[in-house]
């Protein structure tokens, strides 16, 4: 009780909490911005957090992650332009809204829902991390590197549309993750006589150029081709005509509009806490379920109010579920979760069954800045809709080339050598590749964190079965993961995915 | 896509091979370790083998073609992933990043910023020479001065 009081403290200071506001309004901000999203500013704010102390760093992280998660409906309502995909099942229904002279009402509706779905995540991540992360404790390294291999194939398999090149991507990140000192003897492995490979790639070089700077490449090949189609237009949010009724959501809307909150934040949570899932079918099964629920699904698609909410509850409440496996066993749930655990790693806190024993408090306290988050996004998302719209006009040509610099200014804090900020170079460069011929980057940059945790806990097992490899038939949990390994991979490899698990179609 | 796919696996198929006739056995010294759990070599080793497998009969995967196709599967390798253009902008921008990493080495921070900035909104078609001037430079001087005195970590 006193670990969860010092860390409530802790997160409930004045310094913090202006933290986690700046850091909402920082994700709002960037999330609404087509073509930036959430990981992306996680990934350049890391190193800005390298003086504060873990729980004011995690907590700004954080703040971002929220924010830029109601962020992307900003864009999606007003321009029909997702901000992140996560938000194009909000595009359903929101931009119709925005058309009918509605736009405000859409926004809030999309606010509302992304606090009551982001704040139900919250609270079962509270509720959950701790047991789980108990019943983590029990399992050996047998076990762990049974559900490390499962998580890793699972993650291949759901991520991208082939689970062989997914697999061939993870290999290569575990691959990447063996340069540098060998754990056991210190044997240096393929550093080329470099003394910063030494300490291996530096992750946040690679989330930076990989995340970050390849991003706004992709963006700025992108905007340079759509200023040769034309420019897209957008719906004025605050046209002084609208109705007041048509500018907020009334007491008998959210009542009405509650239950889809709460199936959406329920679907949500579950899907962000299956490792490699997302958001992104989290919103499209919210949007789903909410049609299927509905007296008029006739009016989806057309600007139904329940549309938007059920996309919305969704997909962010997969932003607190993401934490359950990242937290308690230490297996990132998406991308956002692997970068919010390297910078657990910076700071000096390994994610996994230990870290709340060892950092009880610092961990409480993450969960108190989660929930005030949530309250930060409320109060700023409303009072600065109007700014999130104008942010929308805002010529790219300006922001992204700033970004670049942030990301070579980022980088070279990191080791504070152009070292890593050449290696960032270089992993944008892959990255791009990557991407165009359809090689995940969450399973390649999953499975670098991964790496040493799994050679880890093989190396253990290989010393534990060394006498008699058979003793692993009795550790029947050991066992049921590697059966459902196989299983994974012969039901989402080569049978036919199921539904959930493919690309979905805007 | 099949013929990116199959290329794109010939690559890895070689890189891996490259790797374990070349690098590892070059780069990994096998040492006498420990009598028990993994040598330095292991996991590199088997991340090789394994990515080098899987890309290899990804590769006869796609050579062979798929048995049953249905209109989603044509669609998907119809698609042409990456073209000349595409290819001409990483070679550009590739090009561009390593430049400026190098003037960042050579030059610092404050003198590599604005060429980069600048060239980036160049890139974009900014054709406003003010404009241009005025991001490049307040945005360098901005960034340096965040570092500098609010981060306390100089920027080089």
């Amino acid at each position: 009780m006193d670990v969860v009081l010092s860390g409530l403290a802790t997160a409930l200071t004045f310094a913090n909490l202006a933290l986690v506001a700046f850091g909402v309004f920082v994700g709002i901000v960037v999330g609404a911005i087509p073509g930036l999203n959430g990981p992306m500013a996680i990934a350049i704010a890391i190193p800005l957090t390298f003086t504060l102390s873990p729980v004011a760093a995690i907590s700004f992280l954080v703040g971002i992650n929220k924010g830029a998660n109601f962020g992307g409906a900003i864009s999606a309502i007003l321009m029909n332009v997702p901000g992140a995909a996560e938000a194009i099942a909000t595009t359903f229904d929101g931009y119709p809204l925005a058309r009918k002279g509605k736009p405000l009402k859409a926004l809030k509706m999309a606010l509302y829902a992304s606090v009551v779905g982001d704040s139900f995540s919250d609270l079962v991540l509270i509720l959950v991390a701790a047991p789980f992360a108990l019943l983590a404790l029990t399992m050996g390294p047998a076990e762990l590197t049974a559900l490390m291999l499962f998580a890793l194939t699972f993650i291949a398999a759901v991520v991208g549309k082939s689970m062989m090149k997914g697999l061939v991507a993870g290999s290569l990140g575990i691959f990447a993750s063996t340069i540098g000192l060998d754990p056991e003897a210190s044997t240096p492995r393929m550093t080329f006589d470099v003394l910063d490979l030494e300490e291996g790639i530096p992750l946040l070089a690679m989330v930076i150029g990989m995340l970050a700077l390849s991003e706004i490449m992709i963006q700025i090949e992108a905007h340079v081709r759509a200023r040769a189609t034309g420019e897209r237009a957008g719906v004025d949010a605050f046209n002084k005509s609208t109705p007041h009724e048509d500018r907020i959501v009334t007491g008998a809307e959210f009542k009405a509009s509650f239950r889809t909150m709460m199936r959406s934040a329920v679907i949500g949570t579950v899907i962000g806490a299956i490792p490699g899932l997302g958001s992104t079918p989290a919103g499209f099964l919210g949007y789903g379920a909410a049609k299927r629920a509905s007296k008029h699904p006739e009016e989806f698609g057309k600007g139904a109010l329940d549309g938007v909410a059920g996309a919305e509850a969704a997909n962010s409440a997969t932003v607190g579920a993401n934490l359950i496996p990242t937290l308690a066993l230490g297996i990132p749930g998406n991308i956002s979760a692997a970068i919010l655990i390297s910078a657990l790693i910076i700071h000096g806190l390994t994610p996994g069954p230990l870290i709340f024993e060892q950092h009880g408090a610092v961990l409480y306290g993450l969960f108190g800045a989660m929930l005030v988050a949530n309250l930060f996004n409320l109060v700023i998302g409303q009072a600065g809709l109007r700014l999130f719209a104008w942010v929308l006009s805002l010529p790219n040509q300006y922001i992204h080339p700033v970004i670049v610099l942030l990301c070579f200014s980022g980088a070279y804090l990191i080791t504070q050598s152009m070292f890593a900020v050449g290696l960032m170079v270089g992993f944008a460069i892959l990255d791009y590749l990557m991407r165009k011929f359809d090689y995940s980057i969450v399973a390649f940059i999953i499975a670098f964190i991964l790496g040493p945790l799994f050679e880890d806990v093989l190396r253990q097992t290989l010393v534990l079965f060394e006498d008699n490899p058979m003793t692993l038939f009795d550790r029947p949990i050991a066992i049921g993961l590697i059966v459902l390994t196989a299983y994974s991979i012969w039901r989402l490899g080569f049978g036919h995915k199921p539904a959930i698990f493919k690309e979905p179609e805007a | 896509m099949r013929t990116v796919d199959i290329v794109s696996s010939a690559v890895v198929v070689l890189f891996g091979m490259v790797l374990m006739a070349v690098i590892i056995p070059g780069w990994v010294p096998v040492e006498e370790g420990p009598e028990f759990g993994l040598s330095a070599t292991t996991m590199p080793i088997v991340a090789s083998v394994t990515f080098t497998t899987l890309a290899a009969a990804f590769f006869f995967h796609r050579l062979r073609g798929r048995g049953e196709q249905t209109e989603a599967d044509e669609q998907y390798d119809r698609t042409q992933p990456i073209e000349r253009k595409n290819w001409l902008f990483l070679l550009r921008g590739g090009i561009f990043l390593i430049a400026m990493t190098a003037l960042f080495n050579w030059a610092g921070f404050l003198l590599a910023g604005p060429p980069t900035v600048a060239g980036f909104m160049l890139m974009m078609e900014e054709k406003r020479p003010w404009h241009v001037a005025v991001t490049a430079f307040g945005a360098t001087a901005a960034i340096w001065l965040f570092f500098w005195q609010f981060l306390k970590f100089p920027l080089p």
